[in-house]
């Protein structure tokens, strides 16, 4: 039984501190690209894990992909605390970081293996395109800051972002 | 319903990375509500977000972080054997989220569904209004505005009403714009603009937009910072127009 619907089903103390010791640093890793600082970073790393076990329930009818669902989940921590510290804070946290159900969920193999076919198209990259979506989607730059940050004019940054995100997209066709 | 128009994935990237400005989320959020091929394009952007954090190189957590984590969660009632209690009824700003039909949260808004005419549902939900409640304000003769309030700074963000045959100033943009028509149609160089679609456009487009056919147009237009007219003359009327 995967970890995450032991957390789920049973409450598995062990499990979830497998899960955490597994995403965790990758969360907090990616928070400090983002350009928060150390005490930012481990905490919003540890709320994600939280709402991790809090709504493992939630994730294993669903049957998405782990990584995608601590991906929006950590996101979305991010931007509350970007716009909290700004004038707001009163809205609640939860529905949005249910997993997708537009389609019928297809088999957990098979997302599993077109992640690891995107991590590989992600490493196989040139340079110049890694690096736009690297900005983006980690380090949490918008696309003016993409262009200010490497001199670039604004459609140059937005052609490299739309070559990356097709050749990424192809590994992923068919399995979601 | 088809839409030819989406916006351009390098905007629905940024909105599934979290970067771009809560205006245009918030526009791209009432897209998402009436398109399933957007939809879908966010869903695989999703999945590349994930497989990204699997290659990140993880971060070494302080010693304490898990215990700590579990000290969290029992007090919060959530101790690691405990039951778990039901959540409360989210308030959130415009997020589109894919809930399932079941989800006991918000039932009516399950169906991501289209009504012509109407304010997408995200939108309405936020105001709490439909569309024959705005509230509009008078700009000039046949141009009425809505400005939208925002919980945060970031952007823009406003339904526009434009009566048949009219044209707007002919403009750039010193940021993003993106343009969502939610009533009738208008046009501009760089096409035709209907209902559930988006025109997406960025500084490096000049445009006029006019009402096309004989219905009014009503829009929400989101964008970084208010337009930039072209001319002396025009600029001179923005502060009129206000838009």
């Amino acid at each position: 039984m995967p970890e995450i619907e032991k957390v789920a089903l049973n409450r598995d103390q062990q499990a979830f501190r497998h899960l955490f010791l597994t995403f965790g640093p990758k969360v907090k890793a990616m928070m400090l690209r983002n350009g928060a600082d150390v005490e930012t970073a481990e905490e919003i790393a540890q709320e994600t894990m939280l709402a991790v076990w809090r709504k493992a329930h939630l994730f294993v009818e669903d049957r998405g992909s782990i990584s995608t669902w601590i991906f929006t989940i950590a996101r979305n921590l991010r931007i509350d605390r970007v716009r909290r510290q700004v004038v707001w804070q009163s809205y609640g946290d939860d529905f949005h970081e249910l997993p997708s159900t537009d389609e019928p969920p297809d088999d957990r193999m098979a997302r599993e293996q077109a992640q690891s076919c995107v991590s590989e198209a992600m490493r196989n990259l040139p340079p110049e395109q890694r690096e736009v979506i690297d900005l983006a989607y980690i380090q949490g730059f918008s696309h003016s800051q993409i262009a200010q940050a490497l001199k670039l004019p604004l459609g140059t940054v937005k052609s490299r972002v739309r070559l990356a995100y097709q050749k990424l997209r192809n590994r992923v066709e068919g399995t979601l | 319903m088809t839409i030819g128009h989406h916006p351009h994935e390098v905007t629905l990237m940024a909105y599934t990375a979290g970067t771009l400005a809560p205006a245009l989320s918030a526009l791209v959020v009432c897209h998402l509500s009436v398109c399933p091929k957007c939809r879908d394009e966010v869903r695989h952007m999703e999945f590349i977000g994930g497989a990204l954090l699997e290659c990140v190189q993880g971060a070494e957590l302080s010693e304490k972080t898990f215990d700590s984590a579990l000290t969290r969660l029992a007090g919060q009632g959530l101790a690691p054997n405990g039951e778990q209690p039901l959540s409360p009824a989210p308030r959130p700003f415009m997020r589109f989220a894919y809930r399932p039909a079941e989800t006991p949260v918000r039932p009516q808004a399950s169906k991501a569904k289209h009504v012509r005419g109407a304010l997408p549902e995200p939108l309405a939900r936020y105001l709490g209004k439909e569309i024959d409640e705005i509230p509009w304000k008078r700009l000039v003769e046949g141009v009425e505005k809505f400005q939208i309030r925002m919980p945060w700074r970031g952007g823009n963000l406003r339904l526009l009403r434009v009566q048949p045959g009219l044209k707007l100033l002919r403009h750039t943009h010193r940021g993003c714009e993106l343009t969502m028509v939610i009533k009738g149609a208008f046009c501009d160089e760089t096409g035709v603009y209907r209902e559930g679609e988006v025109a997406d456009l960025d500084m490096e487009i000049e445009h006029t937009p006019q009402v096309s056919g004989d219905e009014e147009c009503i829009c929400i237009v989101a964008c970084e910072r208010p337009p930039r007219y072209s001319h002396l003359g025009a600029r001179l009327l923005r502060p009129l127009l206000g838009i």
